[in-house]
């Protein structure tokens, strides 16, 4: 579920959107937060080899359960793993899950909501009944029973968060479609004899592509946070792995003998988190002015 | 009214029967073969247990075969037996229900009053320090993550504080896991009543409010947050739904005696018998209380009552 709604086709082509988002990071200091926390994750994913101390997976490097000190700056865990090298290697599976799933919600999602405002009819009724269906449902619920079918696993959770993403994307795409369907320069394309294709591909596509750019940014925190939640349940990423819901899952049998071991997976989590949000739904205010009265 | 409500049903009537195909066919769509990942994990199973299990979920016929044997057998509360204790699946569920409803609709409860409160003085605020606090708060309150969340307040308040039970059952266990559960749900009440009460303080009939002279608190309870709460009264069915959903962490972390427990061990287990039943009597419990809550809310709203379809 997405928390920042839009109200309309958000006014920006692929090519201004880029400099909307330059503009906002530069008159917005919470927008500038935002791509700040993002920066770091990526940069943490992309250079984990370089900018991690030890090896994440690797047993004592240093002392077991130690508190944070120089050398551990977040201290180590149960079996001398270093902490900080957990949660920079972290970065890379968490980041790869949020993009890899709002991908797959988005793929399918932009392909369905689209099929049905452009095609209408029959196509278009079967479309809402699923939604309203599937958003009877639950995202957690789907998630839940995708991972039972496929089996716990990092990229099973992941699949699964994308499929209960799908419904989210598919409404958002219908309700922006039908928008811009009835706008007088697709019925000018028309007349002017393009096809069906040429239409969605050059005109429609192109035109609903910056919001769904804005809302996937803002999803990809929601797909972080519903990952990592099944991680956390032992339901997605299995140890050793450096994803921080798993993490944290094992720090929690260490909650009143070494805190810090919560206390930094957790702090990541919602940093990142917050990034996405904040980039997002800045970019989004400045861009939907509709709801900025 | 009428065919807001005809409509309604008919989405709940669809929702149930598309979930009793969508559970019934479950291990079909499970790769590799079912039974045999359902008993990797009890040692000792003997082939005729798996050939009877076999049976029993109707995976020997044809997919149509199936679904009516376990439509047969649901109409008959029969919803199996699990695979490790073999106890029967929907006593087992049921016992666990009514703590996951309390502690969902706890929380809501608390949500919705602190996400009502927190909207209404961010638009009564607006442009102030006040108001960018509050809205802050709220985008923080979407970032946390309700697992660490719950971690954090079991930490600071169960073990440090001693002020609540760290597990256990009753009003007082509640606080921890329905606080936890309710923050993320604030948060999005918050900025809805924010931007719905925006848009109130700006009507004519809120002029005219304030010119007539009637006192603040009467303007602002009796004519501003009345017209502002609609939006958020008729998204209660949806933040139930997610309530529901959020249990399910929420209840693992402070080991609360719940569906979502037994859900997440049945998945774990990979017991399907269990998880059938569960992912049923989860999704029948969102819809038919989604369901009261719409029906509840258009006989206030006399918009809806008086005819027209929203």
């Amino acid at each position: 579920m997405t928390h920042f709604p839009l109200t309309s086709t958000l006014k920006s082509s692929p090519g201004t959107l880029g400099r909307s988002v330059l503009v906002a990071i530069y008159r917005k200091p919470t927008v500038f937060l935002g791509a700040l926390l993002i920066l770091a994750a990526l940069a943490a994913a992309l250079f984990a080899p370089y900018l991690a101390p030890y090896d994440p997976e690797a047993f004592a490097v240093g002392p077991v359960l130690s508190a944070p000190q120089p050398g551990y700056w977040f201290g180590t865990d149960e079996f001398g793993r270093d902490m900080v090298s957990r949660i920079i290697w972290g970065a890379r599976e968490t980041l790869l899950v949020g993009l890899l799933a709002v991908s797959i919600s988005l793929g399918f999602g932009l392909t369905f909501g689209l099929l049905a405002a452009y095609l209408g009819g029959w196509i278009e009724k079967l479309f809402m009944r699923m939604l309203d269906v599937l958003f009877s449902f639950t995202e957690i619920l789907i998630a839940l029973a995708c991972v039972a079918i496929l089996g716990p696993s990092l990229i099973n959770a992941t699949i699964a968060v994308g499929i209960a993403g799908i419904p989210v994307y598919g409404r958002m795409t219908y309700s922006l479609v039908l928008v811009e369907r009835n706008k007088p320069y697709i019925e000018s394309c028309r007349a002017m004899g393009a096809g069906h294709v040429r239409i969605i591909l050059r005109h429609l596509i192109p035109n609903i592509t910056p919001s769904l750019i804005v809302v996937g940014t803002i999803g990809i925190s929601t797909a972080i946070l519903a990952a990592s939640g099944l991680s956390f349940l032992g339901l997605g990423a299995q140890p050793p792995s450096s994803e921080w819901g798993a993490v944290l899952a094992g720090a929690r049998d260490y909650f009143s003998t070494a805190p810090w071991l919560l206390l930094f997976p957790g702090l990541a989590i919602t940093l990142v988190v917050l990034g996405f949000n904040l980039l997002g739904d800045g970019v989004r205010q400045m861009l939907d002015p509709k709801q900025n009265k | 009214m009428q065919s807001f409500l005809l409509r309604r049903f008919g989405v709940a009537l669809l929702t149930v029967w598309v979930t009793t195909i969508a559970v019934a066919l479950l291990t079909r769509l499970v790769p590799g073969d079912p039974i045999e990942i359902m008993f990797a994990q009890s040692a000792g199973a003997t082939r005729e247990q798996m050939l009877a299990m076999q049976a029993r979920l109707g995976l020997d016929r044809n997919v149509v075969a199936q679904y009516f044997l376990y439509l047969g057998n649901l109409l008959q509360g029969d919803f199996g037996r699990t695979i490790q204790g073999g106890q029967p699946v929907l006593p087992l569920i049921m016992q666990r229900l009514p703590n996951t409803l309390w502690l969902a609709s706890t929380a809501l409860v608390i949500a919705s009053i602190a996400g009502v409160t927190l909207g209404f003085f961010a638009a009564y605020k607006k442009g102030t320090w006040v108001e960018h606090v509050l809205m802050t708060s709220t985008v923080m309150g979407i970032s946390i993550p309700p697992f660490w969340l719950g971690l954090i307040l079991l930490m600071v308040f169960g073990m440090q504080l001693g002020w609540f039970p760290v597990a256990g059952a009753g009003w007082h266990a509640l606080v921890l896991p329905a606080v936890t559960l309710a923050a993320t749900n604030a948060a999005i009440i918050g900025r809805l009543t924010r931007s719905s009460m925006l848009e109130v303080f700006e009507q004519e009939f809120m002029r005219t409010a304030w010119s007539k002279g009637l006192p603040k608190t009467t303007v602002l309870s009796r004519h501003a947050l009345r017209a502002g709460l609609v939006p958020v009264v008729s998204a209660m069915g949806v933040q139930f739904a997610y309530m529901m959903g959020g249990a399910i962490v929420v209840e693992y972390i402070f080991s609360w005696n719940g569906m979502g427990t037994l859900a997440v061990d049945a998945i774990l287990r990979r017991d399907y018998p269990l998880i059938q039943g569960f992912i049923l009597v989860f999704s029948v419990v969102v819809v038919c209380i989604s369901l009261l809550l719409d029906v509840i809310y258009a006989a206030l709203d006399p918009r809806i009552r008086q005819g027209g379809d929203s």
